[in-house]
């Protein structure tokens, strides 16, 4: 194999069989050999420029690619079915097409972009990492997170962070209902409309050093807008600790 | 404790039995997985809900691992035993003297991870070596009777600078069913995708008792490899228990699921009752009450350390010391659950249990003891 950056293979297959073609090289390699595979691909040198694998050939199925835990950059196409990316840490994901339900549930660190639409519980008890959604997310959308970001260019559905312990979402269109519903230390920005907000959560404008922040999350994420066009839903014993400063000193937000 | 099914006793085999050699068994149960995989354990005996934040996280370690090493299999987040990226002892590969270098999988202590929907405290190295993971459906009400979880539970699972708790300190509302699932129907892919997870476990749900009629169907449905039911969130009376029990199983049968096991969370119990439960239709019975005497025991300990009681001299002790104090406070009574699952072996099931009470008889359709004297009880 080469090994450097460059290093550029494809697999393609469907179902449980898949072939691989790395610069010539063609594999026949189920998932557990992929995951195995990938895990195999040596680091390049240089940390800008992660190695590339594009994936084809998982539309439709399950649990696509589990539990990586590799500095690697892979590229696939969609639709992928429901948890694709669970538990992933480091690796950088770019998928185009819609996901299920579950898409990068508990990923710890990493990335995961999905130029689609994503089913519900996108990003649930996540600790880490990065998922951008370019498209719409279901309902419950970043549920009992604690950490990392979620970015949605689109609209999301009802119960969105709810149980979110930390963490951050965005939220680029509209929100259905219970729109943070007992989240506690989490933040969501959102730039249209939220159906209801949950009881305890509220409406607030973002401060100058939030601007800042979110302007540079959005570019990152690559989604486009001004950081101004935001306003934050946050706990309002959070807020109203912010407002006494007391809130850093001795937190109690419930 | 009192034995709450004391109305069962056990049947000996009859006067004219032939003598044979004592059965043969080593009290291991085997469960498959939907997908053909076996998973072996070697006695079934769990606890359930340990409660691991009420003791210090050292404590919770090695008494977690010390009870496993009986062989009961014991339900324990990584996060519950250890402070991040440590390695609890109940988490860590097993050495196996009988292996004479050759290359075999891994061995673990019997370990069950409570995948609760919220997943606080939840990790992906929790997968790894697990022989049960316990889908957990349903809210579970807390000792103050919310439906929330404790600033101590989330200060384990997710600990940060004591200065900047997560959910400000203060109660988490618990959730019901996972947030990453669409709705009951869809269960079945959560389980599946559990099983890739954790390749070497048997993917559990856990139910709560009280809409058994509507939900049990709905979860068999969703094919898990064993069902666990929490009995122990009804206050129950002896009879009622042994009665969900076997009625659990019946409708189990009913649903073409005979071969799928039954755990049961049985609350307060003796080692003869969790011999007579097992004879009634469970599985694998929680020893809950035997395992939270021991937190317990830690935890008064802990709290008066400052007058130099148990706990002081507890902690200066080796790990083998408190691996023989938990084992000089279970052995008693897993050895008589050991004995008196043994003895069952002579008799087919439907022969191990009868009553002495009429009202037993029918509502458990065992034997109504015919004695020719009236019993005093």
């Amino acid at each position: 194999m080469n090994q450097t950056p460059d290093f550029n293979p494809t697999v393609v297959g469907s179902g449980s069989q898949t072939r691989s073609y790395a610069n010539g090289l063609s594999l026949n390699v189920g998932a557990k050999v992929l995951h195995q595979a990938i895990h195999e691909i040596p680091v390049g040198e240089n940390d800008e420029q992660l190695t590339q694998v594009d994936v084809a050939g998982s539309a439709g199925q399950d649990s696509v690619l589990m539990r990586l835990n590799h500095p690697i950059r892979i590229k696939m196409e969609g639709p992928l079915g429901d948890y694709a990316f669970a538990f992933n840490s480091q690796a950088d994901i770019r998928m185009t097409g819609n996901v299920g339900s579950g898409v990068a549930e508990g990923m710890a660190s990493g990335a995961v972009r999905v130029r689609g639409d994503a089913g519900v519980g996108a990003g649930a008890a996540m600790t880490g990492g990065t998922l951008a959604i370019y498209g719409n997310a279901g309902n419950r959308c970043g549920a009992a997170m604690r950490g990392g970001g979620i970015f949605v260019r689109g609209n999301v559905g009802d119960e969105t962070g709810v149980g979110a312990l930390g963490g951050m979402i965005v939220i680029g269109g509209d929100a259905g209902h219970n729109l943070g519903d007992a989240m506690s230390n989490a933040t969501v920005f959102i730039r249209g409309a939220a159906a209801s907000l949950a009881a305890g959560v509220t409406d607030a404008p973002l401060r100058k050093r939030e601007q800042l922040r979110l302007g540079l999350l959005l570019i990152n994420a690559s989604i486009r807008g001004d950081a101004k066009e935001f306003r934050r839903i946050v706990p309002t014993a959070m807020l109203e600790a912010e407002a006494s400063e007391r809130g850093e000193l001795n937190p109690n937000w419930r | 404790m009192n034995e709450r099914l004391e109305k069962i006793c056990f049947l000996p085999p009859a006067a004219d039995t032939p003598w044979v050699g004592a059965p043969a068994d080593d009290g291991s149960i085997q469960i498959e997985r939907t997908d053909g995989k076996q998973v072996s354990l070697k006695s079934p005996l769990f606890w359930y809900d340990p409660p691991w934040s009420e003791i210090e996280i050292e404590s919770a370690d090695v008494i977690a691992a010390a009870v496993a090493r009986l062989q009961v299999v014991v339900s324990a987040l990584r996060s519950d035993l250890s402070a991040v990226d440590g390695n609890p002892e109940l988490h860590q590969v097993v050495s196996d003297d009988t292996t004479n270098g050759r290359e075999q999988a891994d061995d673990y202590l019997p370990r069950m991870i409570p995948y609760r929907p919220e997943r606080y405290g939840l990790s992906d190295r929790d997968f790894d070596g697990a022989a049960v993971v316990d889908v957990r459906l349903a809210m579970r009400r807390n000792s103050t009777g919310r439906f929330a979880f404790t600033p101590e539970e989330i200060g384990r699972w997710e600990a940060t600078h004591g200065d900047s708790p997560l959910a400000g300190g203060g109660w988490v509302p618990a959730a019901s069913f996972p947030p990453d699932v669409d709705c009951l129907s869809k269960l079945g892919g959560k389980l599946s995708q559990l099983r890739l997870l954790a390749g070497d476990a048997a993917v559990f749900a856990s139910i709560a008792p009280h809409r058994l009629n509507d939900e049990l169907p709905a979860v068999l449905a969703a094919q898990p490899d064993g069902i666990i039911l929490r009995l122990n969130e009804l206050d129950l009376s002896a009879l009622e228990l042994a009665q969900s029990v076997k009625q659990t199983r019946c409708m189990m049968d009913e649903q073409q699921c005979g071969h799928v096991p039954l755990w049961v969370v049985p609350g307060k119990i003796t080692a003869d009752d969790a011999a007579k439960l097992i004879a009634l239709g469970a599985n694998a019975v929680a020893i809950d009450s035997w395992g939270h005497k021991l937190v317990n025991e830690v935890k008064n300990a802990q709290q008066n350390s400052d007058s130099n009681s148990g706990y002081s001299s507890l902690s200066r002790h080796s790990s083998q010391d408190w691996v023989d104090w938990v084992e000089y406070e279970l052995h008693s009574q897993i050895e008589r659950f050991d004995g008196l699952m043994h003895a069952m072996l002579y008799q087919t099931p439907g022969q191990r249990l009868a009553t002495l009470s009429a009202e037993w008889a029918n509502t458990l359709s065992i034997p109504n003891l015919n004695l020719p004297f009236k019993p005093s009880s």
